[in-house]
């Protein structure tokens, strides 16, 4: 590859990267520019929630007994109505993906499993999720009146949802049979198996033959240059699966995930990974060099 | 490549084997054969030097120009 197509190449690169930075910025949503206030005023009584979205205010000044009566009934609510934002998981995830057991949650069956997929988040940053007597409940914001200033007021409202979601984690977990959580783990378990046997051989065995042989004063051999290749190709490789892969599941129960959840685009996914990409390339063009260098090696073991 | 070695001409004209020509030239009899075979990719002048001065020719005396075609015919191919 000429010097110049090597150029031209970093130079389109290089563009593609600035132009999706400028795009990035120019779609930046995240602050509203209207001035005003947003002041949201949750349903009558503030404990409805027993706290569940913000910390209830207890006055500080009162009686230690009066503070403790307070607490205990917000706590109630908590536990008359079975609603709870903490649990916890057994599991494991591989590459976004990954299948866990939940046991004991209030009102839920003794052990329940689950397909989690990671990087899911939820669009309205103010909304909540919640279990209230075994159900999933996303608690949401209802905006009211939007007044000529810019203000907005609203209430919370409360929607049955079909998922778990761990916003700690930010991952989605969606309810499966134990059969599919099995098969599940079994894809997962191999797919980790296969990854990490290649893996190892590509990323370990390899590199240290290329070191012994670089040792040995056999720098620029057929295999070394064809090793850097491979090394490359299968970082990129990996890194267009580790993207791709909880895409899988995402459309397989696209119909399950209700729209107040969103994820990364795969665009987004893929600049992600952008050091992976960049090390391939670097691991690929050093192989192209090799090759070049074992060319030339060549060329001057046939010079007599 | 249709630069052709014909050292075998000069060899038999001298009487000299080509392990002796390897020996006399300083370089070793696999180099001498890849020289002789026609694979060789390019050949120094120092190493041209000597071979001349041992067998006493001309480089042109052992190098030979040919045509792709007679090229390829020689090598049968």
């Amino acid at each position: 590859m000429s010097r110049i197509t090597i150029r031209l190449i970093v130079f389109a690169i290089g563009v593609v990267a600035l132009v999706y930075f400028f795009f990035l910025l120019a779609t930046e949503t995240s602050v509203p520019s209207q001035t005003g206030t947003y002041e949201v005023i949750e349903g009558p009584g503030d404990t409805a929630f027993g706290g569940l979205f913000s910390t209830v205010p207890i006055n500080d000044s009162l009686p230690h007994y009066r503070y403790k009566l307070i607490e205990d009934s917000i706590n109630r609510v908590k536990q008359q109505n079975g609603i709870t934002d903490e649990y916890s998981s057994e599991g494991f995830s591989t590459s976004g993906v990954g299948t866990y057991i939940f046991r004991n949650s209030p009102g839920r069956p003794v052990t329940e499993y689950y397909l989690g997929i990671d990087d899911y988040h939820l669009k309205d940053r103010s909304s909540k999720f919640y279990l209230r007597n075994g159900t999933f409940n996303l608690l949401y914001t209802k905006w009211d009146t939007t007044l000529p200033n810019g203000s907005r007021r609203g209430h919370y409202e409360s929607k049955q949802v079909p998922v778990r979601y761990s916003a700690s984690r930010s991952t989605l977990f969606i309810p499966v049979s134990e059969n599919t959580y099995r098969v599940y783990q079994v894809i997962l378990y191999a797919s980790i198996l296969l990854a990490a046997t290649f893996l190892v051989y590509v990323m370990l065995v390899l590199p240290l033959q290329v070191i012994l042989d670089i040792a040995k004063g056999r720098a620029f051999t057929q295999q070394n240059h064809k090793a850097f290749k491979l090394m490359g190709i299968t970082l990129f490789l990996l890194c267009i699966f580790k993207t791709l892969f909880p895409y899988i599941f995402r459309l397989i129960y696209s119909s399950t995930i209700p729209p107040d959840f969103e994820s990364y685009s795969v665009l987004g996914r893929l600049v992600g990974n952008w050091f992976g990409f960049l090390i391939a390339v670097l691991l690929f063009l050093i192989g192209k060099a090799f090759q070049r260098g074992y060319q030339l090696q060549q060329d001057q073991n046939l010079t007599i | 490549m249709p630069i052709v070695v014909n050292l075998d001409v000069m060899l038999a004209r001298r009487k000299m084997s080509l392990t002796e020509l390897s020996e006399r030239v300083g370089i070793t009899i696999a180099n001498m054969s890849i020289l002789k075979s026609g694979r060789a990719k390019a050949i120094r002048f120092s190493t041209l030097e000597e071979i001349c001065r041992v067998l006493d020719c001309q480089p042109g005396d052992i190098l030979e120009y040919m045509n792709e075609a007679d090229y390829d015919r020689l090598m049968n191919r």
